[in-house]
């Protein structure tokens, strides 16, 4: 192959692999204290908004979502579902109600018997006795289950069901959040149980009586009984300036949603995943679960969270942009220890080679002692001492200034052998003869001379050095967390259960490194045979 | 006044630890338009006395002496005032014409950096002017080619080129034959002869082979461990009686 050809090739490869990688960190700003635990370890997908046709929009009597999947519930009392749904391999039919957690759905059949599907730990107490179950309802681990005798019973550990004794038999109905349940009695009046701290514990004192009420993990929705909405908690009273009568009201897990009597959607909250990109649309209904809102006119429109292209890591965090800003990270920090290395080497190199004699004497000696230093044990004393002197972001730099120290000898003995080899030579004294000054013969003639080795060795360090980045981020003296470099994405392999199961939280790291790094090396291999003339121009 | 004076010339050269004398009390000169010969055994100091006179090696030799290249000391020059009479006063050929090019630009940009004073689009054309008259017939592949796909007669003819691109009124060619065969060696003799006169310069031939010496030079110097050890006319120096000299001839004679 042609020289020009394979280093354009590498180029292609290295810079394709940069230029995605700004690219996609413009478009995907991440914010990397974020996490999001409900949305932890989730496969690759982009289906979870992907109603199948067989649901027919009229038919729909509810439509719920979990985490990773959504479920329909038809008039017919079929479950139609889709997303990451595997756990619901059969078919489910003759169903009264549904509701879904994050990682499970709660069935009840018009024989009033209860089901779980779950992919998950979760678990349902045991069902009273001769008694009818007639809702379901279900948040995060959470499952409610409201009885014909206007009983609660609250299944997951976190809420003491003896704590609405008194209203037990008075319960028309449930909302809940992960951590909260909100009971809705036959007076209108309604009572919060669970945390206490949050500001959604605390119920208006002058609320009206209430005919519907939802909860999002922050904020509190209530339609009262004149059709008027009520909403408390993180985002302060009454976020709705809603004149028109309300028709229905829900809630995913960061936002809520009305739909008044123009059949207009409203919605207030956060728009991590679009959730209050409500489409400009009348509406006659709307479902509104987790991160997913399906809205109900003619056809169904859906919008929220689709799925994570490459996946979720362990803290709920989107792996493909953490993957595209680590990717910045560590191809910038590469440029650093190459930069500091090329310096230094060529500083150094230059001045031995060309004077030789005493000052090369003492620049390698020098050169010497600063090869002796061990690198790993220096790195990591130096990372732990660091860590109260510098910031975080910091540390690795220093990691890759020192880097560069440390190789720059190697590359400078390199420099001043061939500058000393070379400027003896027929050629320079040939170029002397012609009548060429000192600064012509170090540009014309030994510059080019060393540029090869200069550049196919700093190509090479460049390559190790993010290989190293990535080495020591992996066993936590690099980058550090939360800040993402594909080093420490890597660091998730560390654990069996990322290893064994969530195989896109590694392989796509490592195989980031091993397309750049082979970018890099062909870019190597392609500069080395465009120098030699005798290989690559001839 | 002469066009290169050297007057009881001494050098050494120091490697670091000790100092070697090279030259001792060399005098001798060259006229305009007038060719001489220097010869003598390998190591008797002819090809370091062209670097004395170019002052090569500057930083490693102590002179004693003077080398006056139209009345000018240039043992007492400054660098800058040295480099415009390297090539541009005296122009040397050096002993490898393979090696003695830059292995990593071609012989075009090579023969370029020579006519830096033309403007730029009439360089190609000149380089191919040049190359015609040094009886290249290619000129074309020779200027884009690379040093070592070239034969040495080959780069031994690029250099004459460049020689005559410059002004220098003296030339000095080191061994110009020695790595040549006897055919390619006739050729390259010839050619440096007729342009040496048709351009009417000067020529210090420095050679071991005293055969050529007759046909080439004017005067012919004979060196020896430093010294001159005689100095006549070219075509006197068969009728040499010395014992030196006649084993030097002696030598040819077994080639």
């Amino acid at each position: 192959m042609k020289a020009n050809k394979t280093w354009k090739i590498g180029m292609g490869i290295y810079l394709g692999m940069f230029v995605f990688c700004l690219l996609f960190s413009f478009l995907l700003p991440m914010d990397p204290y974020q996490q999001n635990m409900t949305l932890k370890n989730l496969s690759p997908a982009r289906n979870y908004l992907s109603v199948p046709k067989e649901v027919e929009p009229k038919e729909v009597k509810k439509i719920v979502s979990g985490a990773s999947f959504g479920c329909a519930l038809m008039k017919s009392g079929d479950v139609i579902t889709w997303g990451d749904d595997g756990f619901m391999s059969e078919p489910i039919n003759n169903v009264l109600d549904i509701a879904a957690g994050d990682h499970h759905l709660v069935v009840l059949y018009n024989d009033h018997s209860i089901n779980l599907f779950t992919n998950e730990s979760v678990t349902l107490s045991e069902i009273e006795n001769n008694q009818m179950i007639t809702h379901v309802f279900a948040s995060g681990n959470a499952t409610a289950m409201l009885y014909a005798n206007g009983h609660v019973q609250y299944s997951d550990g976190t809420v003491d069901n003896e704590r609405w004794d008194q209203d037990q038999g008075h319960v028309l109905d449930v909302a809940m959040n992960d951590h909260q349940i909100a009971l809705v009695l036959d007076d209108g009046r309604v009572h919060m149980f669970g945390e206490d701290e949050n500001e959604i514990a605390t119920v208006p004192e002058t609320l009206c009586p209430v005919r519907d009420m939802v909860l999002s993990e922050n904020d509190a929705l209530a339609l009262c009984q004149d059709q008027r909405v009520v909403t408390w908690g993180e985002s302060g009273r009454d976020v709705f300036s809603v004149s028109d009568k309300v028709k229905m009201i829900d809630a995913s897990k960061e936002a809520l949603f009305v739909l008044d009597e123009n059949n207009r959607i409203r919605a207030y909250g956060k728009n991590t995943f679009h959730e209050t990109e409500v489409p400009n649309e009348p509406f006659e209904t709307i479902y509104a679960d987790a991160y997913q809102i399906y809205g109900i006119h003619e056809d169904i429109h859906a919008w929220g969270h689709r799925g994570f292209l490459m996946g979720s890591d362990a803290y709920g965090r989107d792996v493909f942009t953490r993957l595209v800003h680590g990717g910045l990270v560590t191809m910038s920090i590469g440029w650093i220890a190459v930069i500091t290395e090329m310096i230094l080497a060529v500083l150094f190199g230059c001045l031995a080679g060309y004077y030789g004699g005493k000052v090369d004497g003492l620049l390698m000696r020098l050169a010497e002692l600063i090869s002796g230093v061990p690198f790993l044990p220096l790195m990591v004393t130096l990372s732990a001492f660091m860590k109260e002197l510098l910031p975080e972001s910091g540390r690795i730099l220093l990691v890759m200034i020192v880097y560069g120290c440390l190789n720059a000898p190697v590359l400078a003995r390199m420099i001043r052998s061939v500058l000393l080899s070379e400027k003896e030579k027929e050629y320079v004294i040939a170029a002397k003869l012609m009548g060429a000054n000192t600064w012509h013969i170090l540009k014309k003639e030994l510059f080019p001379a060393i540029l090869p080795i200069l550049l196919v060795n700093l190509t090479l360090s460049y390559a190790d050095s993010m290989l190293l980045e990535s080495a020591l981020s992996f066993i936590g003296f690099g980058v550090a967390q939360p800040y993402p470099s594909w080093g420490n994405l890597l660091e998730n392999a560390q654990s069996a259960y990322v290893l064994e199961h969530c195989w896109w939280q590694w392989v796509l790291p490592a195989l980031c490194i091993v397309i750049c790094v082979f970018g890099v090396h062909v870019i190597q291999e392609g500069l080395r045979k465009m120098c030699d003339p005798k290989e690559g121009r001839s | 006044m002469k066009l290169l004076d050297v007057r009881h010339l001494s050098m050494w050269i120091h490697d670091g630890q000790e100092e070697k004398q090279i030259l001792n009390d060399v005098t001798f000169s060259v006229d305009e338009n007038e060719s001489v010969a220097i010869v003598g055994e390998s190591g008797s100091g002819k090809s370091q006395l062209m670097r004395a006179i170019l002052q090569l090696q500057r930083n490693k030799s102590r002179f004693s002496g003077e080398i006056l290249w139209k009345g000018n000391d240039v043992c007492k020059m400054k660098e800058d005032a040295l480099c415009s009479i390297r090539y541009h006063g005296i122009a040397m050929m050096m002993q490898e014409p393979k090696m003695s090019l830059d292995p990593l630009f071609t012989v075009g940009y090579q023969m370029k950096e020579c006519l830096m004073k033309l403007p730029k689009q009439m360089r190609e054309q000149q380089c191919l002017s040049l190359l015609k008259q040094v009886k290249i017939s290619d000129p074309k592949r020779i200027l884009h080619s690379y040093p070592h796909v070239l034969s040495i007669g080959m780069c031994q003819r690029v250099w004459m080129a460049m020689l005559l691109a410059s002004e220098a009124q003296l030339w000095i060619t080191d061994e110009p034959t020695s790595s040549l065969d006897v055919c390619v060696q006739a050729e390259i003799l010839e050619l440096l002869n007729e342009l040496r006169t048709k351009t009417k310069r000067s020529l210090i031939f420095i050679t071991h082979d005293l055969r050529l010496v007759p046909t080439m030079c004017d005067r012919v110097i004979v060196m020896k461990k430093g010294n001159i050890h005689l100095e006549c006319d070219a075509k006197m120096l068969y009728q040499q009686s010395d014992s030196y000299t006649k084993s030097l001839l002696e030598l040819e004679k077994d080639k």
